[in-house]
């Protein structure tokens, strides 16, 4: 099978997450591609909706649950509204996986702090199950979730889930007005919550991944817990035609999005020209 | 489905039909108080048509955007049928008014790049006249089963390259200048802030070769060159506006961009208050007696139909789709192109030969009565097309068959209609 | 022994090879020479400049179908077009855009081969024409992007003029063997042989290496404002490159039957990088413009090791509103930081 050419995958579960975020569950349609099929947490891939075209996203669940794949999605532009209106039993293809992955063998034994915000969390999900499936092997791990508010927050029932567990400490919290009056969680935005409940931290990692504006007033907070450019790692999503660093559209600088990242640390982000237009 | 489409009527032949049974395809746009209910009319009376015709129900003939008909044949129509209300009868007063000056320009370019007019059918047929809704149907479906499958918009096997661009006549040149009027007005609105920026040409690094420049300091209005080119300034300006929601832009412009840019202020696309113009003087356009296909040197009247499809089809085949004619283009001012619309997805954007076919053609439709003749197109072509012949020759027939705009009337004369429109080709 | 060959000479070798492969070479039309595929030797332009577009089409095609999908079938079908990769001579092909064809090979083996291309790519002979005289002589600049006009090292076989004829010479087997039987001797390289040097044969002297070391500190430089602000976003600059190879992937059909085709796009097209949310990391057409610079020599040749403009000039000569790529550089190779500009 050549490069550009999807496999088929059946839809067998939906999930409505909020009113515009889906989740699909997919499995291959062929059978040797459902034992074959392996990927490392961090890595995306190319979703068709056949008549619209293809739509970059990672995967959102981890490596560790074998034979299917789920993604998460906004439905924005017209790959993604067809998306949302495939139902369980349709065919949709895919393509990946592609890009680079989150180190996790150089997590081990180190504490991880995921601060997410809103549609970002599926991309850490994946990463966040792979290491609880390999709880172990990592520190403390805490997460800081937020969104506008009660109904934009995605996975409600593994946030119930990862609530529940006493090996993860989870602080979710809704921007102001965005409460319902039976909210438990906090109220404020992520990165005021992540002043308040995250602890300073010398030799862990951070994972950042949200809008724009809560990365910008997350960094000077991490920075003031002691974690080091290195240490702070997102995942990036550009409009991609290809996957694999031929189309020419991914790059930030000289670095193709496709086939350096998605997963960059903050060090290296510092070295693109992400402020400019680029 | 380019490759396939492109095909299709082939392969209706090539599958084993033979001529004795093979039945078009036809499809008809009505609109859905005359014509649609003149059809209901003929069913519920019992009266019997070809059944190979396709009925879309739209609201209003002014609805039907010719582009509709592209993409029926480009989807394996082998002939169009468009109806609607009588003149004087549209539901929404003169949507039909507009649509008729719109199908008189679309039949005038259609027969100016050789497609056979057989093809192509308009009629009025109201909610009384089921029987003529018959006929019109007999007599379209007669007439385009008579043609034969429609051959699909690839040029003929070897007129891939050879002889299909002409190089039309040169331009004429503009008055040598020796000075550019207005740079002391430029500096001073620079210096005093009514303007941001000026754009004009400054002499480039060859000879010949002005490029355009946005002067942003009054030292720099000094570079400005008294020389003229066909750079395209205006599309420079749409875009400056567009990017920058703040502020005014000046521009040098002679009598050619000047048209232009009432165009565009009596179109709404630009603010008169943002832009202030600098005269100069400039070439004329062609007189608008001059025949279009003269200028550019590409077929006319006198050359068989045929003969013009082979050229133009060939011309449009080498067309790459890097939209450099739209971009170069001062009346190309749409924000967002509809080749680029992609919900629905009306013109294929691959640059196949039904793609580049219908792009093509689509453009210069919507050029048609406000073409301002500048060239630019043609001379943005990297493959060149001739496409300035197709908005000069639509311009010389809207001035024939509509004749000249009133005073200070610069809206496209394609927005309107009056009830005395001539178009005796409507059945 | 003479050496030289005639236009004769090559014409009956064409003729020979034109008997087992498809032969794509300039032919003149009333709009300049194209390149196409000949029918006959007499057809081939053998001294015709310089074509508007260049010859990558051959190897990387403007259009191309990937795959057809049936989703009204059970089981859904995918069935992948055929590898439309005939046996091609490239006839003729100037050295600027041989350099264009190591571009296109560098990006499309990174890693992943793409098997449309790498199979046109293996079937194609690349005959190379060396350049006496600068075709377009105020535009062209190969040899100060560090392609030799007159030698093409990842040519098959290389067609060199000289006075009086032609020297031909076989630089690969494959190369050697489509000129077994040639109609005269072949000919060694010259002992200069793929040795560019400014100037040469008359293109434009440019400090390229110079401008491409100052492009990667000023990014945020002001001048680019004066240098990009003239882009009108046609794109055609990159339509005529031969090195350009940015595509667009879309379907053509509905959610039942189609095809996903491969089409040529361009940096400088808004929607190029624009997100389906509606934010653009290159909102405004200067940016665009920059980028298409520094990728063509600074983050290409930071991958890849080479420029990714091989000097043609053809972007200079298209650019409907006069933008010259020759001026940028001379700014870049010339002025120090902050100051400068072609103003």
């Amino acid at each position: 099978m050549r490069l550009y050419t999807p496999h088929l995958m059946e839809i067998f579960e939906t999930r409505q997450e909020t009113h515009d975020v889906k989740t699909l569950k997919l499995r291959f349609v062929e059978p040797q591609m459902r034992e074959s099929f392996s990927f490392l947490a961090g890595q995306f891939g190319l979703y068709s909706a056949f008549g619209e075209g293809e739509s970059t996203f990672c995967i959102a669940s981890p490596p560790t649950w074998k034979g299917h794949l789920e993604c998460t999605f906004r439905a924005m532009g017209k790959v993604t509204e067809v998306l949302r209106r495939k139902e369980v039993g349709d065919v949709i293809g895919f393509r990946g996986p592609y890009g680079n992955h989150f180190p996790l063998e150089e997590y081990r034994g180190k504490d991880l702090l995921f601060v997410v915000g809103g549609i970002a969390l599926p991309p850490l999900r994946c990463l966040i199950w792979n290491v609880l499936d390999r709880r172990d092997e990592f520190g403390a791990v805490r997460i800081v979730y937020g969104a506008r508010s009660v109904a934009d927050l995605v996975y409600k029932h593994e946030l119930a889930d990862w609530e529940a567990r006493s090996d993860v400490e989870l602080v979710t919290t809704v921007d102001p007005g965005g409460e319902t009056p039976d909210w438990k969680g906090k109220i404020g935005f992520v990165p005021t919550a992540l002043e308040q409940y995250a602890p300073p931290s010398s030799n862990g990692l951070a994972f950042v991944c949200g809008p724009p504006i809560m990365i910008k007033f997350s960094m000077p907070v991490l920075d003031k817990l002691g974690f080091a450019p290195e240490q702070i790692v997102t995942t990036l999503e550009n409009r991609m035609k290809c996957g694999v660093g031929k189309c020419g559209r991914c790059n930030i600088g000289g670095t193709y999005v496709c086939k350096e990242g998605p997963v960059f640390t903050a060090r290296e982000l510092e070295a693109l020209p992400m402020g400019s237009d680029y | 489905m380019s490759a396939e489409t492109d095909t299709r009527g082939a392969a209706a032949i090539v599958g084993g039909e033979d001529a004795a049974t093979w039945q078009p395809r036809i499809t008809a746009f009505v609109c859905r108080w005359c014509t649609y209910a003149g059809a209901d009319l003929a069913g519920t009376s019992r009266l019997k048509y070809p059944p190979q015709i396709r009925l879309i129900k739209l609201p209003c003939t002014g609805r039907i955007d010719p582009l509709f008909l592209l993409r029926a044949f480009a989807m394996g129509s082998d002939g169009v049928l468009v109806s609607g209300c009588h003149p004087g009868d549209c539901h929404y007063t003169s949507g039909n008014y507009a649509a008729r000056r719109r199908w008189v320009m679309f039949r005038e370019l259609l027969d100016f790049v050789g497609m056979d007019q057989n093809r192509i059918h308009f009629s009025w047929v109201s909610a009384a006249e089921g029987g003529k809704f018959v006929d019109v149907v007999r007599n379209v479906t007669d007439t385009v089963r008579a043609l034969g499958p429609f051959p699909g918009f690839a040029p003929a096997e070897g007129a891939l390259a050879r002889g299909w661009a002409t190089t039309g006549r040169a331009k004429p040149a503009g008055p040598a200048a020796t000075e550019l009027p207005g740079r002391d007005a430029m500096r001073a609105d620079l210096v005093s802030g009514a303007v941001k920026a000026v754009l004009g040409l400054r002499a480039g690094r060859r000879a010949d070769h002005p490029r355009a420049m946005w002067a942003r300091s009054p030292e720099e209005v000094g570079l400005f060159t008294a020389a003229d080119a066909a750079t395209p300034l205006v599309p420079l300006l749409l875009r400056r506006l567009r990017e920058e929601p703040e502020g005014v832009f000046g521009i040098v412009a002679g009598p050619g961009r000047r048209e232009a840019i009432a165009r565009l202020q009596a179109e709404q696309q630009i603010d008169p208050a943002r832009v202030r113009v600098y005269e100069r003087d400039g070439a004329p356009a062609a007189p608008s007696d001059e025949p279009a296909w003269e200028i550019h040197g590409v077929p006319g009247p006198d050359v068989p139909a045929e003969d013009r499809w082979a050229f133009w089809s060939a011309a449009f085949s080498r067309c790459l789709r890097c939209y450099a004619c739209r971009e170069g283009c001062p009346t190309c001012s749409c924000v967002r192109c509809v080749a680029d619309k992609t919900r629905p997805r009306w013109i294929d954007s691959s640059p196949t030969p039904a793609g580049n076919w219908v792009w093509n053609v689509t453009r210069a439709f919507h050029q048609a009565g406000r073409c301002v003749e500048c060239g630019a197109c043609s001379d943005a072509c990297p493959v060149g097309i001739p496409l300035a012949a197709l908005g000069a020759h639509l311009n010389r027939a809207a001035l024939r068959d509509f004749g000249p705009p009133a005073e200070g009337e610069r809206r496209s004369p394609l927005l309107f209609g009056r009830q005395d429109d001539q178009a005796p080709f409507i059945l | 022994m003479d050496q030289r060959w005639t236009v004769d000479d090559l014409k009956t070798w064409t003729s020979a090879l034109l008997r087992e492969r498809r032969v794509v070479a300039p032919v003149v039309t009333p709009a300049g020479p194209v390149w196409a595929p000949i029918r006959d030797a007499g057809e081939v332009a053998w001294d015709y400049g310089r074509t508007k577009v260049s010859p990558r089409e051959w190897l990387l095609p403007r259009h191309e179908t990937l795959f057809v999908y049936d989703l009204a079938t059970n089981p859904p079908q995918i069935v992948e077009a055929p590898l439309d990769a005939p046996p091609t001579v490239l006839l003729l092909v100037h050295p600027c855009d041989v350099a264009g064809v190591r571009a296109l090979d560098a990006v499309m083996r990174w890693d992943y081969i793409d098997e449309p291309f790498e199979a046109r790519r293996a079937g194609t002979l690349l005959v190379a024409l060396g350049c006496a005289a600068a075709p377009s002589p105020e535009s062209c600049f190969c040899a100060a992007a560090g392609v030799d006009p007159a030698w093409s090292p990842q040519a098959d076989v290389m067609i060199s003029p000289v006075e009086g004829g032609y020297t031909v010479c076989a630089l690969t087997e494959a190369g050697e063997a489509a000129l077994a039987g040639a109609p005269q001797p072949l000919s060694a390289a010259p002992a200069d042989a793929g040795r560019p040097a400014p100037g040469k044969a008359g293109t434009l002297p440019l400090d390229v290496a110079a401008a491409a070391a100052a492009l990667r500190d000023r990014f945020d430089d002001p001048v680019w404002e004066s240098l990009s602000d003239a882009c009108v976003g046609c794109g055609t600059c990159a339509y005529v490159c031969p090195s350009c190879h940015c595509f667009d992937v879309v379907d053509e059909g509905d959610w039942r039957r189609g095809e996903r085709v491969r089409n040529w796009d361009a940096c400088a097209f808004d929607h190029f990088t624009a997100h389906a949310s509606g934010h653009n990391p290159r909102p405004r057409q200067s940016r665009r413009y920059r980028q298409r610079i520094y990728h063509k020599f600074v983050y290409y040749p930071d991958k890849f090791g080479h420029l990714l403009c091989t000097g043609c000039g053809r972007c200079v000569d298209a650019c409907p509103a006069g933008m010259d790529l020759v001026e940028v550089l001379q700014v870049f190779g010339a002025a120090p930081a902050g100051q400068g500009g072609v103003r």
